[in-house]
């Protein structure tokens, strides 16, 4: 922050003089017909859209990975992806819990979200686990490549493939596109 | 399904050989391999985790379907009285899940390279119309809306319509790109 103190919630941004005022009068006159907030496709070619467009480096090329636990909770990571062969990849590690969830239930969703945050899509499907040597070196150079562009495959070797590395196959079986209206 | 129609080769098998084989190598040679896994190096402090989930344009919310299924969905938040509330709309797979269910797991992303802050726990609905006045100013003033979009939004906002749940953390896994790359 400019002053150098830390923004740590939003309280500022509202005062309780206009909620009140605002309750006042929704009380008074209620919506009837808002308009709609945002428009839901189911189409895979919408997800397509939102997972293919060129993400800034810094940004994106993240989502939120979902995965069920042991009792039945679910839990999530921010994690990297990439687009390889046509198909949604991304990597998890040996000794983490998402690796074990994931290897018992391979049911799981990926969020992933826009550059601009306004349009974000949920896949939903299976992932297939991989740490076969040749499988991990493809999925680093692929994902090298993707991040870094042109014909640069070092940091994805040197990121990634690394010991107790797997690579993750998502299978797409459905999904849900969310574009503000 | 999963495929998009256009096939791309991103790694020839040739590379993946080399590499393969370069990779045996340098593991056989006992050469330290650059590798991100001791993640307690890279956390953030608590004064650090809510100032990304309150700089944060967004969030995404994962909750388990009746089928046992992980489901998840894109969100917008305010931070509030200490709390971070997430705003759901109408025909959200999300609202029927955590209605059912409560429990759930909120990644919040900083943005360029800030990091991501994942909350475990669980949401209560909170659906009282001064609470959806109070989150839907919030969020959009977050998000940069002129005065007259906010005042159409709170205007279309409805009970019944739009819903705000209340995020109750049990655990924060957090995770900075900044700390490992001294961004």
């Amino acid at each position: 922050m400019d002053n150098g103190q830390r923004v740590t919630s939003d309280d500022h941004l509202v005062s309780e003089d206009e909620v009140e005022r605002w309750v006042a009068e929704k009380q008074a006159q209620p919506s009837t017909s808002p308009a709609p907030p945002l428009r839901v496709s189911t189409e895979l070619k919408d997800a397509w859209a939102v997972i293919r467009e060129p993400h800034s480096i810094t940004h994106a090329y993240g989502g939120a990975i979902v995965w069920t636990t042991k009792d039945g909770g679910v839990a999530s990571a921010y994690v990297g992806f990439g687009v390889l062969d046509g198909e949604v990849w991304t990597t998890t590690t040996r000794g983490r819990g998402k690796t074990y969830a994931m290897l018992r239930d391979p049911r799981a969703a990926f969020v992933i979200v826009s550059d601009d945050r306004q349009r974000s899509t949920t896949i939903y499907g299976r992932v297939e686990l991989s740490n076969d040597d040749v499988d991990v070196t493809r999925f680093a150079i692929g994902f090298g490549r993707y991040r870094g562009g042109a014909q640069e495959i070092g940091p994805g070797i040197a990121s990634f493939d690394s010991p107790g590395r797997y690579a993750v196959r998502f299978i797409i079986e459905r999904s849900v596109t969310r574009t503000p209206m | 399904m999963s495929a998009e129609p256009a096939r791309r080769i991103e790694a020839t098998d040739e590379e993946v050989d080399e590499w393969v084989q370069r990779k045996r190598e340098l593991v056989a040679s006992g050469e330290q391999v650059f590798t991100v896994e001791n993640l307690h190096d890279y956390q953030l402090d608590e004064d650090e985790t809510w100032e990304l989930i309150t700089l944060g344009r967004g969030c995404s919310l994962s909750w388990v379907a009746e089928d046992g299924s992980p489901g998840g969905t894109h969100a917008k938040h305010a931070v509030l009285n200490g709390a971070a509330y997430l705003l759901l709309f109408e025909g959200d797979e999300a609202i029927p899940a955590l209605r059912r269910d409560p429990r759930a797991s909120v990644v919040f992303d900083g943005g360029d390279g800030v990091g991501a802050v994942t909350v475990r726990g669980a949401v209560a609905f909170v659906d009282d119309l001064p609470t959806l006045v109070r989150v839907v100013l919030a969020v959009a003033r977050r998000n940069g809306l002129s005065e007259e979009q906010v005042a159409e939004r709170v205007r279309a906002a409805r009970p019944g319509h739009d819903y705000v749940v209340r995020l109750n953390p049990e655990r924060f896994v957090t995770f900075t790109h900044k700390k490992i790359f001294g961004g």
